[in-house]
């Protein structure tokens, strides 16, 4: 058989093109001119990490109710509202990030001092409480 | 939810308090850089003063606010952003552009820093524009008693 020209120009490239091939999923959209598109799937098709009402506890859901009903409060104020102690509402906090309830964000809310922990109520949180969208917006 | 510390954490506050000082706010408001069009997240006007808020997470895209502060021909351009860490980037991405804080007209600062400043700025604007609102109310009275004698 005749060597393609390709063989004749690049002798090391037949050597290469008998390795075994394994197709990189994440490179599928690739375009040679640098712009990639995001494969995503809709978020309505996603399905939302949900934890069971009965995973959390009293508190934690008394927790969760506040910030769903008093969005972008700081954290401290939740534990005043749900009439938590500091440690027990630091960790029903806790709990709830960990379950995809809720999400933290560190913000200067006033002009001097550290930086507050604002919480945002997440989908499971609302869904959770019953509520279609958070107040105010 | 998209867009929660954007819209709900950095212009709701500042879009409420303008309001309460009786400035006309508008948020998404239109502007055209060259041949492109974008939006201004909160765009506040108090008598003749103009002011551009931009609320920005990250130093990346500092340089378009100050072409859309430029095009709506704003007096001032706040650039808000959750903490000093990013106050810190958004000077460092300034710098390299140029741009030596302080500069008249350029603020970037935290909501609360915001927050402050939408009173100390709005509160003289407002005097000027009613002579009798920041007075004591004991001068109120002497002054309009002067009026009615003159």
């Amino acid at each position: 058989m005749n060597p393609t020209p390709q063989e004749n120009t690049n002798p090391g490239l037949a050597t290469l093109l008998a390795l075994p091939v394994e197709p990189a999923t994440e490179f599928h959209n690739w375009r040679p001119d640098g712009s990639v598109i995001a494969v995503d799937e809709p978020a309505a098709q996603r399905p939302i990490e949900r934890p069971s009402v009965c995973s959390l506890g009293d508190a934690e859901l008394r927790f969760l109710h506040c910030v769903v009903e008093h969005p972008g409060e700081p954290s401290s104020a939740y534990a005043r509202l749900s009439g938590l102690g500091t440690h027990q509402a630091i960790a029903a906090r806790k709990k709830l990030i960990a379950e995809n309830c809720l999400r933290e964000h560190r913000v200067n809310t006033s002009a001097k001092g550290r930086s507050s922990i604002v919480l945002e109520p997440l989908p499971a949180a609302l869904e959770i409480c019953g509520v279609a969208s958070i107040k105010g917006s | 939810m998209p867009g929660f510390v954007h819209e709900e954490l950095l212009i709701k506050p500042l879009e409420r308090e303008f309001g309460e000082m009786g400035a006309r706010t508008q948020r998404g408001a239109l502007v055209r850089t060259g041949r492109s069009i974008g939006f201004v997240d909160l765009f506040a006007e108090i008598g003749s003063k103009r002011f551009v808020i931009e609320a920005e997470r990250s130093a990346r895209r500092v340089d378009r606010d100050l072409l859309k502060a430029m095009s709506l021909a704003a007096d001032e351009l706040w650039i808000v952003v959750p903490t000093g860490h990013e106050v810190h980037a958004v000077d460092r991405k300034l710098s390299r552009m140029g741009v030596r804080l302080p500069q008249p007209g350029l603020f970037v600062l935290t909501l609360g820093q915001a927050l402050q400043r939408v009173h100390r700025t709005c509160l003289p604007l407002i005097a000027g524009r009613c002579p009798t609102a920041n007075q004591q109310p004991s001068q109120r009275t002497e002054g309009s008693k002067d009026q009615a004698a003159a």
